[in-house]
């Protein structure tokens, strides 16, 4: 956990000062791909929580419970025969349906003034965090409904949906590339694209199988990835890139999808790859669509989770994009660690539209 | 299509090399109509093997009521199903759950005072007194000393939601998950080997009974070969790789080899040379069916969805839709007591549904996700596509002209659902339920999925 930790910190750091102006030395120039192209292909992210050493300063309180002690909580007579509509059934509609359950256990926000992340809306309000760098105005309020949360820590917090990478090496569905274009110098560049694509091959890892490499060819998902599609206009500053904000679609683990509303890339290109930060307003139905189809109660409860919980917390912290009939906020500030490897990316031959045959699959003859 | 081949007494296959004769109803031509041929193996006297429209060949009873064995699983608190040789479905009725595989400890189940006892849902094969074991088949005696049939060791039963030979309505899902999913205790239904070459497996899938080799590859046929050429060399070999056969294989029933260089043979099933495509990205996956002039094969075809449907693509594969583009849902539910006796059909409670899809709201169930209406002139042309009328807010077998009687298909015995929380072509309502999707849970009809369980 340290490791990762400082290695979070020494990232967050570059990035960061670039954030607030300050003079960084430029990275020896690399080798501006060919074509102008850098294919790059995401195969880790965590959810971004500041640690500090036994949550002291972020979980005063003491880390919160999941669904086996929530259940001891509402039913803590051992002696009485409950039925199976109240019990688990009771729970199980509250999992999947929190708007109309209302469901108040204890929930501990993470607390303090630091936290990992970028200031979205350009405002330093009272509300805000301080990036551990000293980046003012950061806007993170998924840390406080999950920085408590044990099984979203890292480094291996079994919550930590991204963070099981067996999913990106085992499925395509969640195979997210970046391609970026128009590039003349991989140092400083004041204009580059940047589009999104899911991917249809998988990963190639060291001999080990434990460590992805770069160099791998990427196809180009053009039939079922048309949503996951985007666009955004971007810039290289001292061998990072950052980009303009602009929504994001991420596929998770099992059949979702994380919508990001005003999605910002800032990542550091290296040989190899890039790593650093994707930041944005989560849609808050997603995110826990995503915890609830991809952990189930039991499962939950091993990592100290609890989907209610973390249903209401959602709703409770949620701090954009208001629903324009109820006015309810429907997204959630956040920022996820990713790292990316580079891959060569393959657009397929021809009109993508006559690519795309809608009859062959699966037709009986 | 059901069809009933019965081979009773002291018959034995004739097995060389795992090339075994075939049962009768071999090669048809390719195209509709395709039936899937077994191995022949012994069988008791009366027992038969029925071809079913979605499971290929399966073993009947003496009344061709599919058969089915309950391996033993280990979950987290416990383990259910049966052992070898250790029937325990009984007459006793259980009224309390088991939270083998949850966190919730024992509770009073749902309807407790109608709940079925495990035999009377799944009733055992029994054997006569003077019964015989032939082959596989050998006899298990139960607690209460009748004797029952066992097929490999696992006690045998059938389904009373099975209605005539050829169903195959008891178990929770009809095709295989992808990948094995630990914490999936399921009934299965018997059947003898599928008639293919080794290795070569035979898998059920939703559009059919799909040929793969043994490590999951599917195979694929040409356009543009025939029965005694393949028109896939150089270039086109190196993404169509040739299904290799050994020097010593044997032309049987449906399969021959030609060679296609010297010393080289392929695989030729009815009459086309078989491939693997190079770019397949998962075990059984049907990406090669997107070029022109290539299709995967199949021993036979799953009948025909109703012609009111379609199929569209999502983010996660292909599905199937209602008229409006809807994706379509079915529902799994077993109780999570020891017996694991199912809770996704009109007979059984519906607490379970009804607290997942409307939180205890039988209205707000409805509204969020309405059974799939048949047409007023819709005609089910299949056993496993079928209309029903069922109460839509209840969801128990009503009468027509009753209140809230809705005319719905179903799907194996069980209506379907669309998701109101969605538009068209989306999944959102996929794996929608408790326990990993396994249990209580919605489940997205794919003809073809991106998703590691299907």
């Amino acid at each position: 956990m340290k490791n990762k930790f400082l290695k979070q910190m020494t990232v967050s750091a570059a990035l960061s000062l670039l954030a607030t102006g300050a003079a960084v030395a430029a990275p020896t120039e690399a080798a501006v791909p060919k074509g102008g192209s850098l294919g790059l292909a995401l195969y880790w992210a965590h959810w971004s929580i500041y640690q500090t050493p036994e949550a002291k300063v972020e979980c005063p309180n003491g880390m919160n419970v999941g669904s086996r002690e929530e259940l001891l909580m509402q039913f803590p007579d051992k002696n009485k025969v409950y039925t199976y509509e109240e019990t688990a059934l009771n729970r199980e509609a509250a999992t999947w349906n929190p708007d109309i359950i209302k469901y108040n256990l204890p929930f501990k926000e993470a607390q303090g003034k630091i936290a990992i992340g970028m200031n979205l809306d350009g405002k330093v309000g009272p509300n805000d965090f301080t990036s551990p760098e000293g980046e003012k105005g950061v806007d993170n309020n998924l840390f406080r409904v999950i920085g408590c949360v044990d099984g979203w820590r890292g480094p291996v917090g079994v919550l930590d949906q991204f963070g099981l990478t067996r999913m990106y090496r085992n499925s395509t569905y969640n195979r997210i590339l970046l391609e970026i274009t128009g590039i003349d110098s991989m140092s400083n560049d004041d204009s580059v694209e940047v589009t999104s694509y899911r991917g249809l091959d998988p990963l190639i890892t060291d001999a080990t199988g434990n460590n992805y490499v770069p160099g791998g060819s990427q196809r180009l998902d053009m039939r079922f990835g048309q949503k996951l599609i985007s666009h955004r206009k971007g810039k290289i500053v001292d061998g990072v890139l950052i980009t303009e904000p602009a929504d994001f679609i991420l596929p998770e683990y099992a059949v979702n999808t994380q919508l990001i509303h005003d999605a910002r890339f800032r990542l550091k290109l290296t040989a190899d790859g890039a790593e650093g930060m994707i930041a944005g307003y989560s849609d808050i139905k997603d995110w826990h669509s995503a915890f609830i189809k991809g952990w189930s109660t039991i499962r939950s409860g091993q990592g100290l989770g609890s989907q209610p919980s973390h249903a209401r917390a959602l709703e409770r912290l949620a701090d954009a994009y208001p629903d324009p009939q109820t006015g309810k906020n429907t997204a959630i500030s956040s920022a996820i660690d990713a790292r990316f490897v580079q891959v060569f990316i393959k657009h397929p031959e021809g009109n993508v539209a006559e690519a795309t045959p809608t009859t062959q699959r699966a037709e009986q003859r | 299509m059901r069809t009933v081949v019965k081979i009773g007494g002291l018959v034995t296959a004739a097995a060389c090399l795992g090339l075994a004769a075939a049962i009768a109803n071999a090669a048809a031509p390719a195209g509709k109509g395709l039936v899937e041929t077994a191995q022949a193996e012994p069988m008791p006297p009366g027992f038969q093997v029925v071809n079913t429209e979605t499971q290929g060949p399966v073993f009947g009873d003496p009344q061709g009521k599919s058969m089915y064995i309950w391996r033993s699983v280990p979950l987290r608190q416990g383990k259910v199903g049966e052992d070898p040789n250790k029937p325990s479905c009984n007459n006793e009725k259980l009224t309390m759950s088991d939270g083998q595989y949850s966190i919730y400890g024992p509770a009073l189940l749902p309807e407790v005072e109608k709940r079925p006892t495990c035999t009377q849902v799944w009733p055992p094969v029994l054997a006569a007194a003077d019964a015989k074991p032939v082959g596989k088949w050998t006899i298990v005696t139960r607690n209460d000393g009748t004797k029952q049939w066992a097929y490999d060791n696992y006690a045998l039963y059938t389904s009373i939601l099975d209605k005539a030979p050829g169903d195959v309505n008891g178990g929770k899902r009809a095709t295989p998950p992808r990948q094995v999913n630990v914490g999936e205790p399921a009934r299965e239904a018997i059947a003898p080997a599928p008639a293919v070459p080794p290795g070569f497996d035979v898998t059920v899938t939703a559009t059919g009974r799909l040929v793969s080799t043994d490590k999951g590859f599917t195979v694929y046929t040409y356009d543009k070969d025939s029965a005694t050429k393949s028109n896939c060399t150089d270039a086109c070999a190196e993404t169509w790789k040739p299904v290799v056969a050994p020097a010593f294989a044997q032309a049987q029933a449906g399969w021959t080899t030609i060679e296609r260089a010297p010393g080289v043979k392929q695989w030729v099933f009815r009459g086309k040379p078989l491939y693997t495509y190079a770019l397949d990205r998962d075990i059984r996956g049907l990406d090669g069916q997107d070029i022109p002039g290539w299709h995967a094969t199949y021993t036979q075809f799953s009948p025909k969805y109703p012609a009111e449907f379609t199929q569209r693509d999502t983010l996660a594969g292909q599905v199937l839709a209602d008229k409006n583009g809807k994706t379509i849902y079915v529902y799994w539910c077993y109780e999570d007591a020891l017996d694991q006796i199912a809770c996704d059909h009109p007979d059984a409670p519906q607490a379970y549904r009804i607290a997942i899809c409307g939180a205890g709201d039988a209205d707000r169930c409805a509204k969020t996700w309405p059974m799939v209406r048949a047409a007023d002139n819709a005609v089910s042309t299949s056993r496993v596509w079928g209309i029903a009328y069922v109460n839509a807010k209840t969801g128990k077998w009503a009468k027509q002209g009753e209140a809230d009687a809705a005319r719905v298909w179903t799907y194996r015995g069980r209506p379907i659902y669309t998701y109101n929380g969605e538009k068209a072509g989306e999944v959102l309502g996929d794996e929608f339920g408790e326990h990993d999707q396994n249990r209580n849970t919605f489940r997205a009809f794919y003809t073809m999925s991106l998703g590691r369980f299907y």
